[in-house]
């Protein structure tokens, strides 16, 4: 069906029901009010008849592992170039390409392949580092792109991009722009759902509120980040000396007010403020019921692995984006900080891969075992890759950010299964095959979840904005 | 004056005469079809991307945004022929049954509907005249419409005549007690006090109102107010906004601008001295530290940036700001190519980079804190006579450095604007890319808007005395508009962020023209223009809105009702600040850190620690709080604050669910909530009257009946809970470092705290 985005009712507009709010002018008990609302908003946001084409996956788990992973490490093998270990990278093989000016300045660029085995996995064979044995585990899942590029080689515009298309602040990210295209699935949570933790190596490149913000669509699609300490979202517990029962006897006397008022003023708004404070109400209930995890079996939080008992860890909230994902939450997407080796990569990079490996492993089995992975796309990447040359060779090595090839990891719905696509060239410097751009990446997500990428459009400022801005290619040899 | 109102608002009842404007109603082609109110929207959305301004974008050759190439011949076939459907190949083409014909192409842009398809048929037919767009016309004041009976100034001529048009009468007007807290909020940003309520209530001279507006145009709190206005669109923010994100110490810009609104500097002046107060003859300090709004922008702090990238983002940031805040119009996009729909060309963008493009300036400083050069000590005089005084007067050296790094902080070094001696070369940029030079220009205003006679040379100073000559046809409209919106929530020109082609038809263009043009002849005094607003009839509307001014008028472009807007971020925390009296006033000053949730800055970053301020600053206006932009305030993020990373001219207004988990728990509303009710248990009376008098100087009117019923049931209810566990509501009043006063029995605070955190969510308060 043919429906353009803008026409779309947006999530809010189901909370409001004037008719109810008409009938009821005289005062209605509010837990009524309550379970009315309530049973209005089960499915009504349901939108999926109203994609572009028929949708593959009804939700995304989005792994963001922020700083930019070692693509030659971890997924992309040259065995062949140890021969040219310590060799000056050619200037034919490095081009035109800009490079940083932490490494501009360097004297030397010697090619340093990886000191990593690579493992053939799975009945696909698909080769991948011995620092990812969880992966390895459920290679036959997993759809690996080899030949991504990008454009930025800094890692604020570099990750700006990847999440809003764009490398300077100001427009909406992927999570919001499915939120206003599709709405949310769960009327007691938000439709796009922001987890983040930090890695065991030494530095961290720092997030940004702007990487889920809404940019220019309404405020209302911007990822809820679910916090790690305290409240999983701001302000969502009572005060101390307020507990719930209390809370309900108060927000029935705010109901009952706003209804007065409304019957006397009439703006629609009002009832809308009802429906919201009603799902605050809600929410305060499912989001701890969310994140209480004490109901998991040791058999499934063993999938996960031991840090999944560490609240903030990489394996917690890859739980907990599990549990969001069974509750129908459209977009969740967790940022894993520390993939930034610049220096002692053969320290810190073994470290990210114990965070995540594991649970990333664990995550997609825990999905499959549920039925879930059939409707859920799963992405694992980062904003950049890393110089297949070494930054300072001499001391405490590591490899600077590079853009023009990395990998990044697809699984679940709509996605081919144990497949590679794309590849690289001798030197895992350029893509040499099937190149895939951020905006295709971007597009394809969108494409899965049944969004024409080129027709979800914002008219900001005189212009129809989308994701994609005015690029971005499906990548049709992904699709399953 | 009220009483004029009073008889005047009762209207004849007035014959509905049914037209094709009517929202909601039939979509039928109107009768007179208007090239810039029906055509142009239609041709910009859908074919100007193919066939407007743009040369590299265009496709077939073919120009339907200029009336003599859409004209004109081409290969035997002309796109329109006035008059004429037939020979017009326009007409066959959007017509054409043919996917491969029709036009637009389905995959270039949305398909045309039946209702513009016939507004085009309609425009040839009727000979297919192009008008310039509006908005870069020169505003003329044209004659006033009738006088209408019902209106008190120039405002309601216009809005009379609409409704009349559309068969709507204009709303009753807004009692006392509504008006009051509208019009303080408005021009204030705080609420009225029930002192000032009263005072206005016991007024009975025929200029009561009025001596309300001048009151509130004179108080100091105007100039917080309209900064919180202002510096969305110039993104001032704390910090330098990327990677690391210190904090920089440009503060003292905006208390330039908090002083420069309280003493109405007009519109004029106040252009100039941002955009090139140093080039200015003998430039005061004051004057260069205005400039410090082409310095807002972000700085890149990110070991490994480049230099010259980076300095290059900064001078186009400069550029589309301007462009956004002062012509609505969005410059970006000839940043890579001419723009699709105004215009402006890819040189024209880069003749302006000129003008901004030579400072000496870095692009990339590892680990900022503070300023950059270039930069002035604010108030260098004081600074340097206690400084003096500190070496004469404090002999420890330890002690000497402490006192002078605290007058560092007092009065720190703020970036601004300097011209070097020699201006750099500017060039057009391919694709926007600092690598991608191209032809070398020269500083120039675009070409569109300028008679430039090409003598003087351009410089910053002539472009904002371009954009102030009172002829140009943006400036004044754009900043009416913005504040016409600032009142009524959206403006007259709904995409108030964008004057361009694209941009919607006003609702009352005569209107928009007539206080665009008014604003200039008054010497750009926005008060004036203020006050002229809020005195109309139309602004001091009730607004109760009934079935029947819904379905015509759902979201009130006729202004048939008064404006119901909720409250921007700062509003709705300055409010409960306000009511509860914990609210600390002191004008201007460097920035502050209120309460937020703990660990917030850890959680994504792992060198920064918020320093929660103490006392008297957890209290000040919100205009004052600390915006670390890449980590902003969650509180008033979720009521649409921008994150000031790039200048943002108008905030969406959403309704969340986040919005009420902050109002009903975080420790701001609640420490509010427990003042206010101390405040009202301190009036000797039941706790009936108490509850009345919270009501009434939170929403400024009488409760019902029913509504003290309720919040007395409330009351009672939970103070039954307290008395059983005293516990609990000892830990409610713990919440805030604000101390309960005196020996009042906690139970009783505790109950009536949850009946001020009731109020204080309640809709009402938080819309104005």
């Amino acid at each position: 069906m043919n429906r353009h985005p803008e026409d779309m009712p947006r999530p809010s507009d189901g909370m409001s029901r004037r008719s109810f709010l008409e009938t009821s002018a005289g005062g209605l008990g509010s837990a009524a009010l309550a379970a009315l609302l309530c049973d209005e908003s089960a499915g009504a946001t349901s939108l999926l008849d109203r994609t572009h084409h028929a949708p593959r996956a009804k939700r995304v788990i989005y792994l963001f592992q922020s700083g930019g992973p070692s693509q030659a490490d971890l997924f992309d093998p040259k065995p062949e170039l140890e021969k040219q270990r310590g060799k000056e990278l050619p200037a034919s093989v490095r081009g035109t390409q800009r490079i940083t000016t932490m490494t501009s300045t360097q004297k030397s660029l010697p090619v340093a392949p990886t000191r990593y085995r690579f493992v053939r996995r799975g009945r696909s064979g698909i080769a991948l580092s011995e620092l990812l044995p969880g992966l390895g585990e459920v290679a036959d899942d997993l759809c690996l792109i080899r030949s991504m590029h990008t454009e930025a080689i800094n890692h604020d515009p570099a990750i700006t991009f990847f999440q809003t298309g764009f490398q300077l602040a100001g427009r909406p990210s992927i999570g919001a722009w499915i939120s206003y295209g599709l709405g949310a699935l769960n009327s007691n949570l938000p439709g796009y759902v922001v987890l983040t933790s930090r890695g065991g190596a030494s530095d961290a490149q720092p997030l940004y509120s702007r990487l889920w913000a809404a940019g220019f669509l309404p405020t209302e699609h911007s990822g809820v980040k679910f916090r790690n300490t305290g409240d999983p979202v701001y302000y969502l517990s009572n005060p101390p000396g307020i507990d719930r029962p209390m809370r309900r006897d108060m927000l029935d006397d705010l109901a009952r007010l706003n209804t007065l008022q409304h019957g006397v003023i009439g703006d629609p708004e009002i009832e809308s403020r009802i429906a919201q404070y009603e799902m605050a109400f809600r929410m305060q209930a499912s989001v701890p019921e969310l994140a209480d995890v004490s109901g998991e079996p040791r058999s499934v939080l063993e999938l996960y692995g031991p840090d999944v008992k560490k609240p903030g860890s990489y394996a917690a909230n890859c739980l907990l984006a599990r549990r969001l994902a069974e509750r129908d939450v459209r977009f969740i997407q967790l940022f894993h900080m520390g993939w930034d080796h610049h220096f002692k990569l053969a320290q810190d990079l073994p470290r990210q891969c114990a965070d995540t490996d594991h649970a990333t492993a664990g995550l997609l089995r825990d999905l499959q075992q549920r039925g879930l992975l059939d409707d859920t796309l799963v992405v694992w990447g980062g904003e950049f890759g890393r110089t297949i040359y070494a930054q300072a060779p001499d001391k405490k090595s590591g490899r600077d950010h590079h853009p023009r090839c990395f990998a990044t990891v697809l699984a679940g719905a709509g996605v081919k299964a144990g497949h590679v696509h794309g590849a690289t060239d001798d030197y895992c410097y350029n893509v040499a095959e099937d190149p895939v751009h951020v905006h295709d990446l971007n597009a394809t997500i969108l494409h899965l979840l049944g969004i024409d990428h080129e027709r979800l459009v914002f008219k900001f400022q005189g212009r129809q904005y989308r994701l994609t801005d005015v690029h971005g290619k499906l990548v049709r040899g992904i699709l399953d | 004056m009220m009483q004029r109102i009073l008889i005047l608002a009762v209207w004849l009842p007035v014959t509905w005469v049914p037209t094709a404007r009517v929202p909601g109603g039939e979509r039928v082609a109107p009768a007179q079809v208007g090239y810039n109110e029906h055509v142009l929207p239609i041709l910009s959305r859908k074919c100007f991307a193919c066939h407007g301004a743009d040369r590299a974008g265009r496709k077939a050759g073919l120009r339907l945004d200029v009336q003599e190439r859409a004209y004109a011949e081409r290969k035997g076939v002309r796109a329109i022929v006035p008059g004429d459907l037939d020979r017009s190949a326009l007409i066959s083409r959007i017509f054409a049954a043919d996917g491969d014909v029709v036009m637009p192409p389905a995959d270039e842009a949305e398909p045309l509907t039946d209702h513009e398809k016939s507004i085009l048929r309609q425009w040839i037919l009727d000979g297919a005249a192009y008008e310039k767009h509006w908005a870069f016309e020169e505003p003329k004041k044209r004659p006033l419409p009738e006088q209408q009976p019902w209106g008190l100034n120039e405002i309601d001529r216009f809005v009379a005549t609409r409704l009349l048009e559309a068969g709507l009468e204009p709303q009753r007007p807004a009692s006392r007690e509504k008006l009051i807290r509208r019009v303080s909020l408005d021009l204030t940003g705080l609420p009225p006090t029930i002192e000032e309520l009263e005072d206005f209530l016991a007024d009975e001279s025929s200029r009561a109102y009025e001596g309300v507006v001048e009151r509130l145009l004179r108080s100091p709190r105007f100039g917080e107010r309209m900064a919180m206005w202002w510096l969305d669109g110039a993104r001032y923010g704390d910090s330098h906004g990327y990677d690391n994100d210190l904090e920089n110490s440009q503060w003292p810009w905006r208390s330039w601008v908090i002083r420069a609104f309280n003493d109405n500097k007009p519109y004029d002046e106040f252009t100039i001295e941002q955009l090139a107060g140093d080039l200015l003859p003998d430039a005061s300090n004051e004057q260069v530290l205005a400039t410090g709004f082409n310095r807002n922008h972000r700085i890149n702090t990110e070991g490994g940036a480049i230099d010259e990238e980076w300095r290059t983002e900064y001078v186009i940031d400069r550029v589309e700001t301007m462009g956004s805040v002062w012509l609505g119009l969005t410059l970006s996009c000839a940043r890579c190519h001419d723009h699709k729909y105004d215009p402006v060309s890819q040189k024209d963008f880069y003749r302006l980079f000129a003008l901004f493009n030579n400072l000496n300036e870095k692009g990339f400083i590892n680990n900022l804190r503070g300023s950059a050069e270039p930069r002035i000590r604010y108030r260098a005089k004081d600074f340097q006579r206690e400084a003096a005084d500190i070496a004469v007067r404090v002999k420890d050296k330890k002690e000497r450095d402490r006192q002078t790094a605290r007058l560092d902080s007092r009065y720190p070094m703020v970036m601004v604007m300097r011209e070097m001696d020699v201006p750099r070369k500017a060039f057009v940029l391919g694709r926007g890319q600092y690598d991608a030079p191209g032809e070398e220009v020269t500083a120039g205003l675009p070409q569109a808007f300028s008679s430039s006679t090409g003598e003087e040379p351009t410089t910053r100073l002539r472009l904002a005395r371009w954009l102030v000559s009172g002829r140009h046809p943006l400036t004044a409209r754009v900043v009416v508009n913005r504040l016409w919106e600032q009142l009524f929530g959206t403006g007259l020109v709904e995409s108030s962020e964008n004057l361009g082609v694209q941009a919607d038809w006003p609702s009352h263009p005569g209107l928009l023209d007539w206080l665009a043009v008014e604003l200039v002849e008054s010497g750009w005094d926005l008060k004036r223009m203020l006050e002229l607003m809020v005195t109309s009839a139309t602004y001091r509307q009730s607004d109760v809105v009934d079935a029947r001014r819904l379905e015509r008028d759902p979201r009130n472009r006729l202004l048939s009702r008064g404006p119901r807007v909720r409250l921007q971020a700062e509003m709705v925390r300055d409010q409960a600040l306000a009511i509860s009296g914990l609210l600390y006033e002191q004008v201007g000053g460097s920035s502050v850190r209120p309460y937020q949730p703990a660990g917030l800055w850890e959680e994504v970053e792992k060198r920064g620690r918020y320093q929660q301020d103490r006392g008297d600053k957890l209290y000040r206006r919100s205009l004052y709080t600390a915006i670390r932009r890449t980590v902003a305030p969650p509180g008033m993020l979720l009521f649409d604050m921008p994150s000031r990373e790039v200048c943002t001219v108008k905030r969406s207004r959403t309704n969340t669910p986040l919005q009420a988990l902050a109002l009903m728990n975080s420790v701001t509303y609640v420490e509010a909530a427990k003042k206010f009710a101390e405040r009202m248990m301190t009036r000797d009376s039941t706790p009936r009257q108490r509850i009345a008098w919270g009501f009434r100087c939170a929403t400024m009117r009488q409760a019902r009946t029913v509504e003290l019923d309720v919040l007395l049931a409330g009351y009672r209810r939970r103070l039954a809970r307290y008395r059983q566990d005293p516990g609990s509501a000892a830990s409610l009043l713990e919440q805030g470092e604000s101390e309960v006063s005196g020996e009042r029995d906690r139970g009783e605070l505790a109950a009536m705290t949850t009946v001020a955190n009731v109020i204080l969510n309640l809709d009402e308060l938080i819309n104005k």
